[in-house]
């Protein structure tokens, strides 16, 4: 049985987000199975052309400190959100929306960019997936 | 695929300027595009993935042939011993 990796995606900052596909997509690299659940305001960034709209966790100043920090990236040479994502689904990684935010949030799934998503779900899908992991995060 | 008695490389994978977590997921991508026994050669500059890289390897059980230090660049060897 390969190893395995579950993260919960709850917030939507650019920088967390970023985080929680870097983690999932090195996971990926190891030979690990990665299943990230976005829910609450995670889920908002798989709203179609959402991704790369996130808000910094800190210094956002209204989406400017959100702009420099991806102009800033860009220099460094890190690769964007959206192809981030998409190596990460190349990769074998999977991922889940939460189905009890879609209904609070009002968002359905013709709103959502379901290439990304492999299944919807709630609390049940994550412990499930995550019972026999040998790493969880919660972002 | 591999008869070369040499560890000549099948495949090249260039990664120089690029940065964490890309040198992975290139990696981890030749490997799953080449056939058994291809002998894959990743050559790049950033630090962290000259030590990462070995360690998915071994995490992956593959075979680590050999990894060269030239003009600030790194050339890292792998064999791709099993199906991953």
């Amino acid at each position: 049985m390969p190893k395995k990796l579950t993260i919960v995606v709850h917030s939507e900052d650019l920088d967390k987000i970023y985080s929680a596909l870097i983690i999932g997509s090195g996971a990926l690299s190891y030979g690990l199975n990665v299943t990230l659940f976005f829910t609450f305001w995670g889920l908002r960034r798989l709203i179609k052309g959402n991704l790369s709209k996130a808000p910094l966790s800190k210094y956002n100043f209204l989406g400017i400190g959100s702009w420099a920090m991806k102009r800033k990236m860009r220099k460094s040479k890190v690769i964007s959100l959206n192809e981030l994502i998409h190596d990460f689904k190349e990769l074998g990684g999977k991922i889940v929306a939460c189905s009890m935010t879609m209904k609070v949030l009002g968002i359905t799934k013709e709103a959502l960019d379901q290439s990304l998503i492999d299944d919807y779900g709630s609390v049940g899908t994550y412990i499930n997936e995550s019972k026999d992991a040998n790493i969880t995060l919660f972002i | 695929m591999n008869n070369k008695s040499s560890n000549e490389p099948n495949v090249v994978i260039n990664v120089v300027g690029e940065v964490c977590p890309v040198p992975l997921i290139r990696f981890r991508k030749a490997l799953r595009s080449t056939p058994l026994n291809a002998i894959i050669e990743m050559i790049g500059d950033d630090e962290s993935s000259r030590r990462e890289i070995p360690m998915a390897v071994e995490e992956l059980r593959l075979s680590l042939i050999a990894v060269y230090d030239e003009n600030g660049k790194w050339r890292i060897l792998i064999k791709k011993t099993r199906n991953v």
